[in-house]
C-alpha cells in the first residue's frame, strides 16, 4: 500500500496518483477538498455565484478529462487554479466581447454607463456585511490581472511561489503585483479601512 | 528611505517580513516621520485581514449530482472515442493497405475490359466480314494475325489452319515447339467480349 500523507490524510498528489490509476473514489475526495475553495476563488473574481458554480463543474471535468496530463512534478493546487483561473479569465473576455455588442446595440448613452462614486458613500455602510459586499465590489473592480493575484494570495492565502506557478509569471513580478493591486484597493476603500 | 514611493514599493515586504534588516530600519524610520505612509501600512494590514476573513460561499446541494451526471457524459465519450481508436495503427495501416490494394486492382480490372471492349469488339462488328460470323485481321507490317469469332472452336481451327500448331482446346493455350512469343492466344477476350473469341498470332 503507498505511503500516504501525514496521519492517515492523503495528500492531494497522492489522490490524484490513485486516481490516475482508475480509483474514482480519490477523485470524489479530490472534489470534496477543493470544490468549496474553487467556487470562492471563482466567485470573487467574477462576482456571479451562478456561472461561478459552473466553471467549478467545468474545471472539475477537465480535471477528470486530463487526468493523465498531470505529473507529480507539479504541485496539484497550482494545476487545478490553473485551469480554474484560465476558464475565469476565458468567461470574463467573453463577457467584455458580450458587452461590447450589447452597448453596440443600443448606442452609446452616457447616463447609462457613468457609475458615480457617491454609491459607495461611507455613511451607508455600517455593518459588517455591508462592509464585504463594499471589498467584494471593489475586488471586481481591480483590473483581472491584479484581481487574480490579490484573490489567490490574500484569499486563497497561497504562497508567492505557487501563485507564481498559477499565473505564469516570475517571482518578483507576482510580488510586485501583490503590492500594486493592495496599493490600488486600499486607495479604494481608503474609508472603510480606516474607520 | 528617500521617497514615499519608494516606501510604497516596500509596503508589502515589510508586512510580510520579508525585508532584510537594514532595509526594515529603513522604513520605520520613514514611517516615522510620514504619517500618510504610516497610515498606508496600516491599511494594508486591514485589508489583508479583512480579505483573509471574507467569508465564504458553498456550492449548492445538487452540485455533486450535476457533476457525476456531467463525468458519467464523459465516461461515454472517452468509451466512444476509445472504441474508435480499437486498432493500434500497427494493425490499422496494414488494413487500410490492403483495402486500397484492393481497390486500385478492381479499378484496373475495370478499366482494363472497358479498353479491351473498345479496342477490339466494336472493331470486329464494324468489319463487313462479321455477318458470318468470322473475322481474321492480320497486320500487313508485323504479319500478326487476329481472328474475331462468335465460338471458340472456330477461333482455334483457324489459328491451327495458319500456324499448323497444335492448339490445347480445354486450356486455350499454345502448344508449340516453336518460340511461345511468335504465336499469342489472348484468353482474355474469351471473358471480356462475351461471345466474341479472338485468337492472335504473330509470326
Amino acid at each position: 500500500m503507498a505511503i500516504e500523507g501525514k496521519g492517515n490524510r492523503p495528500t492531494d498528489e497522492d489522490l490524484i496518483e490513485r486516481f490516475q490509476n482508475g480509483d474514482l473514489y480519490a477523485f470524489d475526495l479530490i472534489v470534496k477538498r477543493y470544490k468549496n475553495q474553487l467556487l470562492n476563488f471563482i466567485f470573487r473574481f467574477l462576482g456571479n455565484t451562478e456561472e461561478s458554480e459552473d466553471l467549478v463543474q467545468e474545471t472539475f471535468l477537465r480535471v477528470y478529462r486530463n487526468r493523465t496530463a498531470y505529473q507529480k512534478v507539479a504541485k496539484f493546487s497550482t494545476w487545478i487554479y490553473t485551469i480554474a483561473g484560465n476558464l475565469a479569465k476565458t468567461e470574463l473576455r467573453k463577457r467584455k466581447r458580450r458587452r461590447f455588442f450589447s452597448i453596440s446595440e443600443l448606442g452609446y448613452n452616457e447616463k447609462d454607463y457613468d457609475i458615480s462614486d457617491d454609491a459607495y458613500n461611507p455613511e451607508r455602510y455600517v455593518d459588517s456585511k455591508m462592509k464585504e459586499e463594499i471589498i467584494h465590489e471593489q475586488i471586481i473592480a481591480l483590473s483581472a490581472k491584479f484581481r487574480e493575484v490579490i484573490l489567490l494570495r490574500d484569499v486563497q492565502q497561497l504562497s508567492y511561489e505557487e501563485i507564481s506557478k498559477i499565473v505564469n509569471i516570475p517571482l518578483g513580478t507576482v510580488k510586485s503585483r501583490v503590492n500594486r493591486g493592495r496599493l490600488k484597493l486600499q486607495e479604494k476603500l481608503k474609508y472603510l479601512l480606516e474607520r | 528611505m528617500n521617497s514615499c514611493h519608494q516606501c510604497e514599493t516596500l509596503i508589502s515586504k515589510y508586512i510580510e517580513g520579508e525585508l532584510d534588516y537594514n532595509s526594515k530600519l529603513q522604513i520605520e524610520k520613514h514611517l516615522r516621520d510620514c504619517q500618510p505612509c504610516a497610515s498606508k501600512v496600516n491599511n494594508f494590514k486591514v485589508l489583508r485581514k479583512n480579505l483573509g476573513e471574507l467569508s465564504s460561499i458553498t456550492v449548492s446541494a445538487d452540485f455533486d449530482t450535476i457533476l457525476r451526471a456531467n463525468i458519467r457524459i464523459e465516461k461515454r465519450r472517452e468509451r466512444h472515442k476509445r472504441a474508435s481508436l480499437f486498432y493500434p495503427w500497427k494493425v490499422r495501416v496494414p488494413i487500410y493497405g490492403m483495402s486500397l490494394a484492393l481497390v486500385v486492382f478492381v479499378l484496373i480490372m475495370v478499366f482494363s475490359q472497358t479498353s479491351n471492349r473498345n479496342l477490339y469488339s466494336p472493331q470486329a462488328a464494324m468489319n463487313p466480314e462479321w455477318k458470318n460470323g468470322l473475322v481474321i485481321q492480320q497486320n500487313l507490317s508485323s504479319g500478326a494475325i487476329t481472328v474475331y469469332s462468335l465460338d471458340r472452336e472456330s477461333a482455334i481451327d483457324v489459328i491451327s489452319q495458319h500456324t499448323s500448331k497444335y492448339l490445347d482446346e480445354q486450356n486455350m493455350a499454345v502448344a508449340t515447339n516453336a518460340d511461345s512469343s511468335t504465336l499469342a492466344v489472348n484468353r482474355k477476350l474469351n471473358n471480356l467480349s462475351g461471345n466474341i473469341y479472338q485468337t492472335s498470332m504473330s509470326y
